[in-house]
């Protein structure tokens, strides 16, 4: 057995540093044992206890770093404390190098960021609960990023962080912009005086990209996880996110997106949208949910129709819903695709990107169309699939289909080949952590499907709608330009993009219900 | 006439210091020498004994009973001796102090201007089972807080068990042998162990343990020992926190007057450093809890 010792006067790191240094050499090959400490009385005791005491070490001041090897043979320990020499180096370079250091740990992020006051977690969901805790404990607000956290753990922290009066928002909360800043997946949108509560990611982006293209920006946007509203966490982050925006001053009306709230939950809900003293949409998307308006509070059915109603309050308008922004146009456009459909294509195909935007279809499609099946539905004998790829029954082991189009190329494929598919329905999610060009991945696809109904006599109609602004990194007008050059009708709304897909499948009853009178 | 130096000098301004500190430096001029220089930090050690450390860091919270927060730092922080040699420092480089100003190099410091800050911890007028159940409360959120392994191995475990036992007995002269056993325990430039009896005598200076420091056995380990026993960063710690003085934020904990501020405290205390605020927090939680909450 051997032991060396590298000695370095008046050499100060600090303690994470020296504890990386030793336990690096341990792994180290032909390592037994290795120290790495000021060569203070008492850590000289620890070397001694540890068979590390050499004569240099015993000889050391407490100002001496004091690096100590035991190894197999002269060779490895010479190796041990050349690395060692090579890590202090490597480390002192990288702090140069780098400005500052990967921080590894949220305490050492909090470090390097003085006054953060925001942690966004985005970590596998067994670890996701632990670091929320951890971050709410040092008073900061959470994005919870991650899925698949335990409904008692996503109880817990709520908890937690309104006793702290933080927010916890999440978990699986991709989107939100607070003062300004868009955090996860979210689209170039400009502030303004819309507060946002949503349980929903690619439901808020819908709402704000609708919102911007009528000249409207976002105060705050608070996601607060799609279990919020359930009985089990009794709307905890929902509730305290319309306090804050409540007393925010920048904020003139507010939006709620999710699903309806559990029957126990939906009183505190109600009562304290009331108490809000501000307008309020609510866009609580199912199937028992009937629009109206009571005093301040206005309920609507479709996201579309949350930023519409929005607008018309802030601009003093009276709301009114319409099935499309333009009638005659979309009556044009549905009757040339019913017209090149073949005898039995009377389906509808909806494979989507956005699991809200799936949602939201589906609702608009069962009442046109009847049954729907799919993956968000129990119906499973319809002609009619609305299937939503971001489950978790398709990216396991895959990114989801915002990022990654392979398998949504794919379902498209098949679903080309199928000669009862009449409508193909998709959506296109751009803005910041989405794909660099989502239209683009997916227009291929859309073409070959398309040439290959074509080639087997059949028609086949393409609807689809981008949620996006012109300033998101993919440009709205080429993804939707992308789309319209695979033969794509794009709508400016998933709403319309859905009952222009019933009506073309639906045929003239459907088109009639929903154009009426509209369409000359 | 001389000739001016390669570098050139900057005068900065510093926004504040402690109370103590601004004492010792407007009663006498120091002379000493650039002792450590890291990317947010220089430390000063003085030549006079007695007079430790004097450190000089940016606009934050004083990091230490002898440091000097100055209103701005280089912004740039690739690399501490980009700056430092911008400023003509280097280890061992001559320091002065006189005149309300610090002279290091091609860096002054006029401090006449800062706020004093005071960082001595008192006994509390206020029911010590108030103070005790806040501190509990504050520091529960610091347990999965990972310190220095250097206190986890036996040694610092023995010595920590034998002090809370000192604690639990009010037994001044066990105690000592336990801050002993202590200091300059562990890793890093402030040995962890060091940091841990910052934090426990932050503790006991708050809850009015009296009897720890009356017969002088505390003070002949942290004082006559702690310069032969510990670094020399460590034992201008030691010494001052045997004195009641501490860094801002283990004053502001240990003396927060609610709950929230107790937390805020706490969490501005764990990031500080490495792992001394952890270790600074565990002391402090060790205190509490030989103590008990009829402290």
């Amino acid at each position: 057995m051997i032991a060396r010792t590298l000695i370095k006067p008046s050499f100060y790191q600090d303690s994470v540093a020296l504890m990386g240094v030793a336990r690096e050499l341990r792994g180290g090959a032909g390592i037994q044992e290795a120290a790495a400490l000021m060569g203070t009385p008492a850590n000289r005791e620890l070397m001694e206890q540890a068979g590390l005491l050499t004569a240099e070490a015993a000889a050391a001041g407490p100002n001496d770093l004091v690096i100590v090897v035991r190894a197999d043979s002269e060779a490895a320990a010479a190796a041990a404390l050349a690395r060692a020499e090579s890590l202090l180096t490597e480390r002192r370079r990288r702090v140069e190098a780098a400005g500052r250091r990967l921080p590894r740990t949220l305490d050492s992020a909090r470090r390097q960021l003085d006054g953060a006051n925001l942690a966004l977690i985005s970590v596998p969901g067994p670890f996701a609960a632990a670091e929320a805790r951890k971050a709410l404990a040092r008073g900061l607000h959470v994005m919870l990023f991650s899925d698949n956290v335990a409904l008692e753990d996503e109880v817990a922290l709520k908890r937690l962080a309104v006793e702290r009066g933080l927010l916890l928002m999440g978990p699986d909360c991709g989107t939100a912009y607070l003062n300004g800043v868009p955090l996860g997946f979210a689209n170039a949108v400009p502030r303004g005086r819309v507060g946002i509560v949503a349980a929903s990611g690619t439901g808020l982006q819908q709402v704000v990209s609708l919102l911007a293209a009528g000249g409207e920006g976002v105060s705050q946007a608070i996601g607060v996880g799609g279990r919020d509203m359930s009985e089990s966490v009794g709307a905890a982050m929902t509730l305290a996110a319309l306090d804050a925006l409540g007393g925010d001053p920048d904020t003139a009306l507010v939006v709620v997106v999710g699903k309806p709230p559990a029957p126990a939950v939906r009183g505190r809900v109600e009562a304290r949208l009331r108490a809000l003293g501000k307008p309020a949409v609510v866009a609580m998307l199912g199937r028992a949910v009937s629009p109206g308006r009571d005093g301040l509070l206005h309920t609507v059915t479709s996201l579309e129709d949350a930023a519409a109603a929005a607008l018309a309050v802030l601009a003093g308008r009276e709301y009114r819903a319409r099935a499309f922004a333009d009638p005659d146009d979309a009556g044009r456009r549905i009757g040339e695709r019913q017209r090149a459909l073949a005898a039995g294509q009377t389906s509808v195909r909806g494979l989507f990107a956005g699991g809200t935007l799936a949602y939201e279809a589906l609702l608009i499609l069962e009442p046109l169309l009847g049954a729907v099946g799919g993956n968000l539905s129990r119906s499973a004998a319809s002609p009619h699939r609305i299937v939503d790829l971001g489950e978790d029954e398709f990216t396991r082991g895959r990114a989801h289909p915002m990022l990654d189009a392979t398998l949504r190329a794919e379902e498209i494929a098949r679903a080309g080949k199928e000669t009862a598919v009449a409508v193909l329905l998709v959506d296109v999610v751009l803005g910041h952590g989405a794909a660099s060009d989502p239209a683009g991945d997916i227009a291929p696809a859309l073409e070959a499907a398309r040439a290959h109904a074509r080639a087997n006599g059949r028609g086949l109609a393409v609807v689809a709608s981008v949620v996006g602004t012109a300033g998101d990194p993919q440009g709205l007008g080429r993804q939707v330009a992308r789309l319209e050059s695979a033969g794509a009708w794009v709508l400016p709304s998933n709403a319309q993009a859905a009952r222009a897909a019933a009506a073309i499948a639906g045929g003239a009853g459907v088109t009639q219900k929903l154009l009426g009178g509209e369409s000359r | 006439m001389m000739r001016s130096a390669a570098f050139a000098h900057a005068t900065h301004t510093a926004r504040a210091l402690g109370a103590g500190l601004a004492r010792r430096l407007q009663a006498v001029d120091l002379h000493g020498h650039v002792h450590s220089i890291f990317a947010r930090a220089i430390n000063v050690e003085w030549r006079e004994p007695g007079d430790a450390l004097l450190t000089l860091h940016g606009p934050a919270p004083l990091a230490a009973p002898f440091a000097v927060a100055l209103t701005t730092w280089p912004e740039d922080r690739r690399s501490s001796h980009a700056w430092a040699r911008a400023w003509g420092l280097e280890p061992g480089m001559p320091v002065f102090a006189r005149d309300g100003r610090v002279l290091a190099g091609g860096l002054v410091v006029d401090w006449s201007g800062a706020r004093i800050v005071e960082l001595r911890v008192l006994p509390c007028a206020e029911d010590a089972r108030a103070i005790w159940a806040r501190l509990a409360g504050a520091l529960a959120d610091f347990d999965d807080l990972h310190g220095a392994a250097g206190l986890a191995a036996a040694p610092g475990r023995t010595a920590r068990a034998a002090a809370a036992e000192a604690i639990r007995r009010c037994d001044p002269l066990a105690l000592a042998h336990a801050a002993r056993a202590l200091t300059g325990l562990g890793e890093g430039l402030t040995p962890a162990g060091d940091d841990w009896l910052v934090g426990m005598l932050a503790g006991l200076h708050r809850l009015g343990q009296r009897w720890a420091f009356e017969d002088g056995h505390l003070a002949s380990v942290l004082v006559g020992e702690a310069p032969a026993r510990t670094t020399t960063v460590g034992a201008a710690f030691l010494a001052h926190a045997l004195t009641g003085e501490f860094s801002e934020p283990v004053r502001d904990l240990v003396t927060a007057g609610s709950l929230s501020r107790a937390r805020a405290a706490g969490a501005r205390l764990a990031v500080m450093g490495a792992t001394s605020g952890a270790d600074t927090l565990a002391g402090i939680r060790a205190a509490l809890d030989a103590l008990g909450p009829s402290a």
